[in-house]
């Protein structure tokens, strides 16, 4: 292996490494950065490298309360992915179509690593990471999460075009992870046109669709777990993670397998009966009906009050004595989702 | 140059009598004219383009058309299939799919629309150059609406 550079530790490559790195980190006692190595048993990766790999995670949001040449030790404990433990967690029906399950700590986007994926008909490909160095949100905004603090977590099939109106597969997600919080004991969740998942007017979860001309489709969840407020800071929006929400927080794992398990059958009723269903479960999570909202569409600002959703999914705001349709744009509702 | 000032030198040389104007910003120019194709994004390039209305140097007001009525009508001109949001880049900051000058095969893709926080790949149905971009980053498309002129 190349030494690595402090500015170019982004590499995927490295995942087996950070494996190790990351499973032998711990908040009760100090790990030793010489015998961290030896365990690692590359020739290559140095002490140095190590450490550096350490600082690099550190820049992406894992808390240490003791971090130098010698040693490092965690804030606290680090609630790691494992795809093992996930796939045990799956029910059969949905572990059987799930022909990857694939795990990075550090990668551009979980959606651009699927983007590509060849599939069979009705299999799927699911991909994780601690960490996305690019995340996505719309409009050209970054999708902030700091390191295994959040699910950043996409999955990716082939859907048939025949489905109607296939847009209101923005709205699926959504109900699966609504779902899965009102499963875990979240109540007081909804849902802001089209997907973002709020709790008491915060962000809890985004998501992002990627579909190709081929009729390839990556879902890209964004999910807050714990809550890392420094780290946090840096978001334009007002957010919440489900550690707040909680006194006892499911394990990631648990987390990710619920949340699969959810989407993957609700892609099945899709590809059954389409999305008619999934939308009618949507209205009732709603949070902009009869609300005064705001739409940015990317050239102008409007507001007006929330009239619910057409059969094909855009939003009806009524401003002044006219009803407007939207397909696109960032919504807020006034005195609830203001953006900051 | 934003597509946006080359429509409002447009609407200037339609309000004015003169014929012929030339703007330079930096290293960028543009020289947009009354008469002949000196408007590069909206002159029709092949005779099969005979439906795009063009000036008639016989007529006696050649007012010309707005660029987006002449390309709507262009066969090199590759249209919005759909309703949203335009994207040139597939992340904030990431490189464009496609710049001025590319050669580009079919099924490239060229930009993403944006619909309800789908993130639609838009593919190049032909081969050829990218003669123009015909939309900013981040604006709102319609259906139909020309996107790139292709040759």
């Amino acid at each position: 292996m190349k030494k690595l550079e402090k500015n170019n530790l982004l590499t995927t490559g490295t995942t087996p490494i950070d494996r190790i790195i990351l499973t032998n980190l711990s908040p009760f006692q100090v790990t030793d950065l010489s015998q961290l190595r030896r365990r690692i048993d590359h020739h290559a990766f140095s002490v140095e490298d190590l450490y550096c790999r350490l600082q690099f995670f550190q820049a992406c949001g894992l808390a240490f309360n003791q971090l130098n040449k010698d040693g490092c030790r965690l804030e606290g404990p680090l609630d790691l992915l494992d795809t093992d433990q996930i796939h045990a967690q799956l029910p059969a029906s949905v572990s059987s179509l799930i022909e990857s399950l694939t795990w990075h700590s550090v990668t551009e986007s979980t959606n651009k690593e699927l983007l590509n994926a060849t599939l069979s008909e009705r299999g799927i490909a699911v991909c994780m990471a601690e960490y996305q160095t690019r995340g996505r949100g719309r409009h050209g905004r970054n999708w902030i999460a700091p390191f295994a603090a959040s699910l950043c977590l996409s999955v990716c099939s082939q859907i048939s075009r025949k489905i109607d109106n296939i847009q209101l597969i923005s709205f699926l997600p959504a109900v699966a992870l609504i779902r899965v919080l009102h499963q875990i004991g979240i109540q007081k969740v909804g849902v802001k046109w089209p997907n973002d998942v709020i709790c008491n007017g915060q962000k809890l979860a985004g998501i992002l669709i990627d579909m190709t001309a081929r009729g390839a489709v990556v879902i890209g969840i964004g999910i807050n777990v714990y809550n890392r407020a420094g780290y946090f800071g840096r978001i334009q929006q007002p957010w919440t993670s489900i550690d707040q929400h909680l006194t006892t927080v499911p394990p990631r794992n648990e987390l990710t397998s619920l949340i699969l398990s959810e989407l993957v059958s609700l892609m099945q009723v899709m590809e059954n009966q389409g999305l008619d269903g999934i939308r009618e479960e949507w209205s009732t999570y709603d949070l902009c009906r009869d609300k005064h909202v705001i739409m940015d569409n990317g050239s102008q600002i409007l507001e007006g009050i929330a009239q619910g959703i057409t059969r094909d999914g855009s939003l009806c705001v009524e401003i002044g004595n006219e009803t407007k349709y939207f397909i696109s744009g960032e919504i807020s509702i006034r005195g609830i989702t203001d953006l900051v | 140059m934003d597509i946006r000032k080359v429509k409002k030198l447009i609407e200037l040389l339609e309000e004015s009598g003169i014929a012929e104007i030339e703007i330079k910003e930096g290293e960028e120019s543009v020289r947009i004219s009354r008469h002949g194709s000196q408007v590069a994004i909206a002159a029709p390039a092949t005779p099969a383009a005979a439906t795009a209305p063009s000036p008639a140097p016989v007529e006696p007001t050649p007012v010309p058309e707005t660029p987006n009525e002449v390309i709507e009508n262009a066969d090199n001109a590759i249209t919005s299939p759909m309703v949203g949001t335009f994207y040139l880049s597939s992340s904030p900051g990431a490189a464009p799919f496609v710049t001025i000058g590319q050669s580009i095969k079919k099924g490239d893709v060229l930009c993403i629309i944006e619909a309800m926080k789908i993130m639609n790949q838009i593919e190049s149905d032909r081969d050829g150059v990218v003669k123009a971009i015909l939309v900013e980053d981040g604006q709102p498309v319609e259906y139909g609406q020309p996107l790139f002129i292709v040759e």
